[in-house]
């Protein structure tokens, strides 16, 4: 059995893609999700997981001082290109939330009292939903190792759908166009670009096409609230057809969308203009797996 | 010669991995003599993977990476070095080392 696996992205933040993922996840037969927006998940408010698995995750490693060897001498402070350390009360003090894991202090410390040790950077879980497997993610505030954790989210949700015999995993991607969105495009089979018709919606889709260019994935565009700026749609369709480009759907501007977050459902439980769109982009998503 | 190859787990047998910088194994396989050495790829680290595996490429001296499509950031690594990336999605460790030596695998 092969698994297929798609991503939704979209450059630009806040264009739809946990909207789109969430009803996705209703429509699609059977399907493993993952939610690979390990930064700022949202997918399990509407798909509220029940936790099965809890995986650590340790990704960064951070200073850590050995206060029995340290002589006081305050080098470590001076070395510290991000002001982690400091002298509080009696002794030397590391902020972990301010710690990159440099390990310059280490390496300047004459009593070889600093240490680089892994550090707990968040956690991952394997979930179960209405219909079917889940796999998200939670890093810890300050950590910044989310394209890798999104790898071990990826790796877990295919993992799952082999042993569990699905032949689709469903990724909720990472905003941007850099390690995080990358770590939830590369080695997918395709990729739909959620985009909005305005000036910063059809600056990062070009930006993010390139990355999916990179990996020679095949993508195809939705607009969301397309017709909130009719001349921006054209412009983005314009763009997608000079580009060669799927356009996969538009999907309106609709109030059920608002009441469906609201209520923290898929929009596709309402009747709707959106909704019967989303169905129609979905069925045009799935003609390709 | 030596090539690296990026494997789900620490034999011939392994399928080449999905990923490059984030893979589970690196494979150092010598042409001359079918021998190979394993790196554990698991400690890569947080941040800039893809350069750091490029790097572990440039130490072992290899000519030729077989792997999935790198990022950009390894891919500008790459073409820094002399080091030639070649396509081994959906191969096994074994079979694309055979597809190299007869030059079917297409080039990155």
């Amino acid at each position: 059995m092969l698994v297929f696996q798609i991503a939704i992205v979209s450059g630009k933040g806040g264009t739809g893609k946990t909207t789109l993922s969430a009803s996705f996840s209703y429509l699609a037969k059977e399907r493993v999700m993952a939610d690979c927006d390990v930064d700022a998940p949202n997918l399990h408010i509407i798909l509220k997981p029940q936790i099965i698995e809890r995986h650590e995750y340790f990704g960064s490693k951070k200073a850590v001082l050995d206060q029995e060897k340290c002589v006081m001498c305050g080098v470590c402070e001076q070395v510290c290109r991000f002001d982690a350390i400091k002298f509080d009360s009696d002794r030397y003090v590391i902020n972990e939330y301010a710690c990159e894991g440099c390990g310059a202090c280490t390496i300047a410390c004459p009593a070889k009292a600093l240490q680089l040790v892994q550090s707990l950077s968040g956690e991952y879980y394997l979930s179960k939903t209405d219909n079917g497997p889940m796999v998200h993610a939670l890093l810890k505030p300050s950590e910044e190792t989310s394209g890798d954790l999104i790898a071990e989210v990826r790796k877990l949700a295919l993992k799952v759908a082999y042993d569990s015999q699905i032949p689709l995993v469903i990724i909720d991607g990472a905003p941007g166009i850099g390690c995080p969105a990358t770590s939830s495009i590369t080695s997918t089979n395709y990729v739909i670009l959620v985009t909005e018709p305005t000036m910063s919606g059809l600056h990062d889709l070009r930006r993010i096409v390139e990355t999916v260019r990179h990996f020679r994935i095949k993508m195809g565009v939705v607009i969301n609230k397309y017709d909130i700026n009719p001349s921006k749609t054209q412009e983005i369709e314009e763009y997608c057809k000079t580009e060669e480009i799927e356009m996969l759907g538009k999907i309106p501007y609709d109030e059920c969308v608002k009441r469906a977050t609201e209520n923290a459902q898929p929009v596709i439980l309402y009747d709707c203009s959106a909704s019967e769109e989303i169905k129609r982009v979905w069925e045009n998503v799935s003609s390709k797996i | 010669m030596k090539i690296m190859l990026a494997t789900d787990s620490p034999s011939l047998e392994s399928k080449i991995s999905d990923r490059f910088a984030r893979t589970s194994y690196f494979l150092i396989y010598n042409l001359e003599n079918g021998n190979f050495d394993v790196i554990d790829n698991s400690s890569i680290g947080s941040h800039g993977a893809g350069p750091k595996a490029v790097q572990i490429a440039m130490d072992n001296d290899v000519s030729a990476i077989i792997s999935a499509i790198p990022g950009e950031t390894a891919m500008e690594a790459v073409r820094e070095s002399k080091i030639k990336v070649y396509d081994g999605r959906g191969l096994s460790a074994k079979d694309a080392i055979g597809k190299f030596k007869s030059g079917e695998l297409k080039e990155i």
